[in-house]
């Protein structure tokens, strides 16, 4: 199933993606919103440039009274893999610009099989979660289970980017990118050394900025 | 989260599972409220008891006056899949659990409707079908959180935004004590507790009274002394209250409180042994039999009102007393006996008698009239040594034969000659006659050498210390500084040759009797008493002095280190001092003729005798 109420879930092709979306007619003195979720996304660099797709993206909020889901069952990416039961939700909880209120994303999925470079990567869960209230740090979450890469069990630290080197390859564990406004959580972020493939699972961003 | 619960009407409908999701809203329709808000979760979950597992996504909520969200989930262990394709209701059961309901595919029962129900923040999860799946269990991973609504967060039509608020009361239990319990003495109280939204904790009552203040922490317990409560029957209860202060109590536990009477009889003790009007001496052992309504904890013996020992725990109860370290004379034994409780119980006194005779040399006493009195190491009288001078006898000393000198003052009483030196043999006879010649002032003190030379220290007109061969012939004469009263006391240093006297002031003198040279003071300070009078030369190289007020003991290089007194003797007069060479000294006072015995590391008084109650007790010496 690809649905949701007004999200662009299911197989969508994207040549860039923009991470931030403002409300539209908002001026600079205006506080924004910005919040979106992705299951999976994958850029793959072919021989007729690069192609990027998301499963299980929410898309960016429009506003600060937005809130956006997708769902899919199952999904996959030829020559990348798949997984099932992914879930990503982006919702503004913005009322009055009061403190605690917050935009928080999270994005999840279960069953992951990955094949990047030949190497096998799984994971039974996935989950990254992104809050930013209002008057206060931006946080993030990330929960990754079972990870294995060919079949060897990776014991994760908890600790923020951990990563995980093998030959051609790379994985970052908990990945986190913060910026003035806001964070990103990426569970699990597998790129080629070569740059040839690069897949994000499990992705949560949340902002509040002028 | 601030949007308050749904219905009590949709709470009881969910609570009973008997209505599912488009019977709810239904139900949620008619009443027209609905939370204004939102909720999203994701996980992996255990949904059976034999260990199957689900994965689960979902969201659902109210946006722009539509129901909103969406569902995907997994049954690993049916291999069922459930897509959510419509969300047509959101409810709440509690101001944080919400009910998610919706139109679903699925690929093993086609066509279905489903509800979710979920808590903030609760790690558990429920999925139910139409068609009667239901699954729920613990979040193996994952996260499910509710979001306040936002501006456009606005109800379908027919609905208000608005959530009844939290009715449903916290239960608990009582886990301890159990019912019918006999309780006593302290003891806890506990309870389980719980409620849908959250506990503010557990009021522990007794017969419907507070016990205790609120436990607001898990796991919940107070403290019980039981002692405040009658014996009988009581009822304990407790009472759990939620964040929203519904109240529920726990099914009443019937106890029976049985406590012991407070214990106010005091224990009795009687002392066994030694018996009231004993003689006691040396080490006894001092026992007591005790005994109370509930238990003695301990005796305590003591010896004139002070402890004897420690407390004995054990019967049978007894100290070891050593009556050396108690004076000779009259002492009160008592002992007390204690309970657990607190009550002392004291037996009736005992007096005894302490006698220890100290063993050691016989110790002589010189007294003015020119008699000796000898007496035994405890001062027993044995005999008095009565010669032919009447001229006071200032001192006594034994040669390495053991025969006893008494050098004798001029006489004071008509007839009798003075100014001369007698010797007793060992035996006390005075069979060896007077000793030396031409003592032209009072003869004092005598003292020996190795040679068995004498020497005789004077006390007046010249002062000059005399020297005589063994027989008594004189061989020299000593003109030594002197200052108040010549040589009074003279001893000699056991090199032969270091002659230390005293001349009745506030130093020892030294004079080399080999060389003929005045030597430096032995005292590096002025001795404390006022007037030294006779010298003793301690087998340490120290000396005794009987300094007047005091007894003074220097050490080897001439320091003050000790001093020794009686404070209730009169007169303070200490005229006479010699050691036992068992760590204790005999000294004498002049003014009463009381003789006490010191140990010389205490300073206690281990013996003492009164010599004279008319005549004055001069000087003391021991036969070593």
């Amino acid at each position: 199933m690809t649905k949701a109420s007004d999200a662009r879930s299911g197989l969508v092709a994207l040549a860039a993606l923009a991470l931030l979306a403002s409300a539209p007619g908002a001026s600079a003195q205006t506080p924004t919103t910005s919040g979106r979720a992705t299951a999976m996304q994958a850029t793959v660099t072919g021989p007729l440039g690069p192609t990027t797709t998301a499963l299980g993206s929410t898309g960016g909020l429009v506003d600060d009274g937005d809130a956006r889901t997708a769902a899919l069952l199952t999904g996959s990416i030829p020559s990348v893999g798949g997984a099932n039961v992914l879930h990503a939700a982006t919702i503004s909880s913005i009322e009055g610009w009061n403190p605690g209120e917050d935009v928080t994303s999270e994005a999840s999925l279960a069953d992951l099989v990955l094949t990047v470079a030949g190497n096998a990567i799984s994971a039974s869960f996935a989950m990254a979660q992104a809050r930013a209230p209002v008057g206060a740090a931006a946080t993030g979450s990330c929960s990754l289970q079972e990870l294995a890469v060919n079949g060897v069990p990776i014991a994760t630290s908890g600790a923020e980017s951990q990563t995980v080197s093998i030959p051609g390859l790379r994985l970052v564990i908990n990945e986190v990118q913060r910026t003035a406004s806001g964070i990103t959580v990426n569970g699990l972020h597998v790129t080629t050394l070569d740059g040839a493939v690069d897949v994000v699972v499990a992705s949560a961003t949340a902002a509040i900025g002028q | 989260m601030s949007k308050p619960a749904c219905s009590r009407l949709l709470l009881a409908l969910a609570a009973l599972g008997l209505v599912m999701a488009g019977g709810l809203f239904e139900a949620a329709r008619a009443q027209g409220q609905c939370p204004c808000d939102s909720m999203s979760g994701a996980g992996k979950a255990s949904i059976t008891t034999s260990g199957g597992k689900a994965s689960f996504g979902f969201t659902g909520g109210v946006k722009q006056g539509s129901f909103w969200g969406d569902l995907t989930y997994k049954d690993y262990d049916l291999g069922l899949t459930v897509e959510g394709t419509a969300v047509t209701g959101y409810a709440a059961t509690s101001p944080n659990t919400r009910i998610i309901s919706g139109s679903a595919r699925t690929n093993l029962y086609g066509d279905r409707t489903y509800r979710i129900t979920a808590t903030d923040g609760r790690t558990t999860f429920q999925i139910d079908l139409d068609n009667g799946y239901s699954r729920q269990g613990p979040l193996l991973s994952g996260k499910i959180t509710l979001h306040d609504g936002n501006r456009k967060s606005t109800p379908p039509p027919g609905y208000t935004c608005g959530i009844p608020p939290d009715a449903t009361p916290p239960t608990a239990t009582i886990v301890s004590p159990g019912p019918g319990s006999t309780v006593s003495g302290s003891t806890m109280v506990s309870a389980n507790a719980s409620d849908d939204v959250g506990l503010a904790g557990v009021q522990f009552e007794l017969d419907g009274a507070p016990l205790g203040a609120e436990d607001t922490a898990a796991p919940y317990s107070v403290p019980w002394n039981t002692a405040t409560a009658a014996n009988g029957s009581h009822t304990l209860t407790a009472v759990a209250r939620d964040t929203s202060n519904n109240t529920g109590a726990s099914s009443p536990v019937a106890v029976t409180v049985s406590n012991a009477p407070p214990d106010t009889t005091p224990p009795t003790v009687t002392i066994t042994s030694p018996s009231s009007g004993s003689v006691v001496s040396s080490v006894i052992t001092v026992a007591a039999s005790a005994s109370d309504n509930v238990g003695v904890t301990g005796v305590q013996f003591k010896l004139d009102g002070a402890p004897l020992g420690g407390e004995d725990t054990a019967a049978p109860y007894s100290a070891s007393w050593d009556t050396r370290t108690a004076s000779n004379g009259s002492h009160t034994l008592t002992a007390v006996a204690r309970d657990a409780a607190g009550n002392t119980g004291a037996s009736s006194p005992v007096a005894v008698t302490v006698l220890n005779v100290l063993t050691g040399p016989d110790v002589f006493v010189a007294l003015t009239n020119g008699q000796v009195q000898w007496r035994n190491s405890d001062g027993l009288l044995l005999r008095v040594l009565v010669g032919t001078s009447a001229g006071q006898a200032s001192s006594l000393n034994f040669d390495s034969a053991r025969n006893l000198y008494v050098p004798h003052w001029y006489n004071t009483v008509g007839g009798l000659p003075g100014n001369t030196i007698e010797r007793f043999d060992a035996n006390g006879n005075l069979i060896l006659g007077t000793f030396g010649s031409g003592y032209n002032c009072d003869p004092s003190s005598v003292t020996f050498d190795p040679a068995g030379n004498a020497y005789v220290g004077q006390a007046d007109c010249t002062g000059d210390i005399l020297k005589f061969g063994p027989g008594g012939d004189p061989s020299a004469s000593f003109d030594v500084p002197v200052t108040q009263r010549g040589t009074d006391h003279i001893d000699l240093a056991a090199d032969g040759c270091t002659m230390f006297y005293a001349s009745r002031d506030k130093n020892i003198y030294r004079y080399n009797v080999c060389t003929h040279t005045v030597l430096p003071n032995f005292n590096l300070q002025p001795l404390p008493g006022t007037s030294a009078f006779h010298v003793r030369i301690l087998p340490d190289r120290g000396v005794l002095v009987a300094d007047y007020e005091v007894i003074t003991r220097l050490d080897a290089a001439g320091n003050v280190v000790q001093t020794y007194d009686v404070p209730s003797e009169a007169g303070h007069f200490w005229g006479g001092v010699d050691f036992v060479g068992d760590g204790t000294f005999w000294a004498s006072n002049g003014y009463t003729s009381h003789v006490f015995r010191f140990n010389i590391v205490t300073g206690a008084v281990v013996s003492s005798f009164i010599a004279s109650t008319d005549l004055t007790a001069a000087g003391v010496a021991v036969r070593r």
